[in-house]
């Protein structure tokens, strides 16, 4: 008993979370409170960062909590309780495209899930400790991140930065009064 | 590793972004700056980063990447970034009627138009998938934000909405293709990418992941592009968004989505290059036949422009899809004379324009001729060179690439390509009978358009004619600024 619990341990608590981020998305798009749509989220959030965990991208986790699970599900919240909901009761989401909308995303799922049944993708979960290998000796997650993200990639790091400033000036423009 | 001293080679792009940021700060004190101080500062700054691309160029211009392989200063890079800057520049002269009369802040306007371009120049250098995409991600959202612009037109809401979502789903498609593809070969880095899928395809190996992966980067593409079946936002977004703003996405935003589109296809997929040119025909014929097709049916001039462009999309791809010296070449030609001739056509479009969206139908040109002569023959030039008629830039651009197609073999797209071009003088000529044959019930003159406009609108109709006339400089030009073919 406890011994299949130590060997499959990891494969275990990858299923776990995985059941339970696709059950959030599920919420998301079914529930018709959108308070509950946005909790669903937060669960699909949550779940998706204890994935990264278990993949040794410890980082990765965290910023995913932070910037998803805190500063994202807030925005979305703020949203949900000044916008006036009332009227989302009444709507059907999709109209009449909703059996267009079915075949083109089971069409997706087909497509993807033959990709990912067929692809053998990097080491497997089963095995969390090779993900470390890609690290030099000594050196933690986030510094790791950080060497890569400053010296590596450091001209995309800040094309984003101009890109975020336009993002905000955008928001002010089209939010000004006309 | 990266050198700090390579940053200098980015000057023209860190120039053109603080001065974007200057004109934002500017336009935010007080009552904020009037059009004309604006629209001067941003002129000048793009000229003065032209000077810049130059001069970087001439101190470190090769076709190795640089910035820890983020970043490439080649010829072809240099090419399209001074036709992206003279695109973006015409753009800023014709846009001044729309925010004087519309009483919009030319601030923001301006600054936004700068960061687009910014984006542009980022794109056309990108030399690692994560690079182009973040530029090109620069590029669309200040786009997004422009379409929206005439804030008080339910029609220009519409166009920012549609376009955003739109966009952001090419985005997440390519974004997919291109992890998909960083899956397969574990490198994002354009010649790293061509050199590990030549292996791979080899060997092989991964089949499924890299067809799945590069056809998401190349749909991704083509949304951007405009090209069918990709094009659904192209005709809301192009008769929404203020006409100005129109011209910007039909010249400046397509010119630097195409040259992204050949730097993937031809330097990070010259493995499945097969693959690339099969498919890449057939959008082209989509394109050609549907855009040519539509337009016959529009009575809107903003939106048969649209579907034109969808339409030229598709003779542009001809060219792509050749992965020939002359395809490419002539590619590089048409860009540039398409964009002389777009901007020139929303600009006579922009000044037969009356608020709220009126002057858009062809009998507004009714008796044209008449009433402006100088707006009727410009628009004769530009209907011409769409068509592809001598002597305008038009025609040589067509005549490069069915040239190029046909001698790679590849003469049924050039046959459909002339046989759209011919249903096309339909509904360009259009145009052209109205403004020459109509009566018109209003036959009192047009009062002469701004000078900038009009300015701009000659230097593009002088361009498209010069450019018929003696297409050789222009061809040496492109021709010296090839990448590698696949």
């Amino acid at each position: 008993m406890f011994e299949f619990l130590t060997t499959s341990g990891p494969a275990l608590l990858f299923y776990l979370f995985a059941l339970m981020a696709v059950a959030g998305a599920v919420c998301v798009v079914s529930m018709r409170n959108p308070m509950y749509g946005a909790i669903g989220l937060l669960v699909c959030f949550l779940s998706i960062a204890a994935l990264f965990l278990l993949r040794h991208a410890e980082f990765v986790a965290v910023v995913q909590i932070f910037v998803y699970g805190g500063g994202i599900m807030v925005l979305f919240l703020f949203v949900i309780m000044l916008v006036n909901l009332h009227r989302l009761h009444e709507t059907t989401m999709l109209g009449n495209y909703w059996r267009t909308a079915f075949v083109v995303s089971l069409a997706l799922v087909a497509i993807f899930g033959f990709l990912f049944l067929k692809v053998e993708f990097g080491p497997s979960f089963e095995d969390p400790s090779k993900f470390v290998d890609a690290l030099e000796p000594g050196m933690g997650n986030s510094e790791a991140v950080a060497w890569k993200l400053y010296r590596e990639y450091l001209l995309p790091f800040e094309i984003a930065s101009v890109f975020l400033l336009v993002a905000m000036v955008g928001a002010v423009v089209l939010g000004r009064r006309a | 590793m990266i050198d700090p001293t390579e940053f200098w080679l980015l000057a023209p792009e860190i120039f053109l972004a603080v001065a974007a940021m200057l004109l934002l700060v500017a336009g935010s004190i007080g009552r904020g700056v009037r059009n004309r101080p604006a629209a001067a500062v941003a002129l000048l700054s793009l000229v003065a980063t032209a000077l810049l691309v130059l001069w970087a160029y001439g101190k470190g211009g090769s076709s190795e990447a640089f910035l820890a392989g983020m970043f490439v200063l080649d010829s072809y890079a240099l090419f399209l970034k001074l036709l992206l800057l003279i695109a973006t520049g015409l753009t800023v002269t014709i846009s001044g009627r729309f925010l004087e009369e519309g009483g919009y802040r030319p601030g923001e306007y301006y600054s936004l138009i700068l960061f687009a371009a910014t984006g542009m120049l980022f794109m056309v250098s990108g030399y690692s998938l994560l690079s182009i995409w973040i530029s090109l991600e620069l590029m669309a959202l200040s786009s997004y934000i422009l379409a929206g612009y005439f804030k008080r037109e339910r029609k220009s809401n519409e166009a920012a909405l549609k376009y955003f979502i739109l966009g952001a789903l090419s985005s997440g498609v390519l974004l997919y293709g291109i992890s998909l593809l960083y899956g397969a070969t574990g490198t994002v880095h354009v010649g790293e990418l061509a050199a590990r899928l030549g292996d791979l395809v080899s060997t092989g190996e991964q089949p499924i992941l890299i067809a799945v992966g590069w056809l998401l980067l190349a749909i991704g593409l083509y949304f951007k592009v405009a090209a069918a079946p990709f094009h659904v936002w192209t005709p809301d977004v192009y008769v929404g968004a203020p006409t100005p703003v129109t011209a910007f996405l039909a010249s400046a935003s397509k010119i630097a989505s195409f040259a992204i589109l050949i730097r993937i296809l031809f330097e990070a997929l010259p493995a499945l290059k097969a693959d690339w040119q099969l498919i890449t025909a057939l959008v082209a014929c989509i394109s050609m036949i549907w855009g040519n097709l539509a337009a016959l049916t529009q009575d809107n001039v903003k939106r048969m422009l649209a579907y034109s462009s969808i339409g030229h999309a598709g003779y542009i791809l001809i060219g792509v899809l050749c992965a020939s010296e002359e395809g490419l070449w002539a590619v590089l030609f048409y860009l540039l004379a398409y964009a002389f001739i777009t901007l020139g056509a929303f600009g006579t479009v922009i000044i037969l324009e009356q608020r709220e969206y009126a002057g858009e139908t062809y009998s507004d040109y009714a008796g044209l001729a008449r009433r402006s002569p100088f707006l009727a023959a410009s628009m004769l030039v530009f209907m011409v060179a769409l068509t592809g008629i001598p002597p305008t830039g038009g025609f040589f651009g067509k005549f490069y690439l069915f040239a190029a197609a046909v001698e790679a073999g590849w003469i049924w797209v050039a046959l459909v390509g002339v046989l759209t071009s011919a249903i096309s003088l339909f509904f360009y000529f259009g145009i052209v009978v109205q403004m020459y044959l109509k009566p018109s019930e209003d036959t009192t003159p047009r009062p002469m358009p701004a000078v900038g406009l009009a300015s701009t609108i000659a230097i593009c109709a002088i361009v498209t004619v010069l450019l018929g006339l003696v297409p050789g400089p222009l061809v040496e030009l492109a021709k010296a600024s090839l990448i590698p073919l696949p």
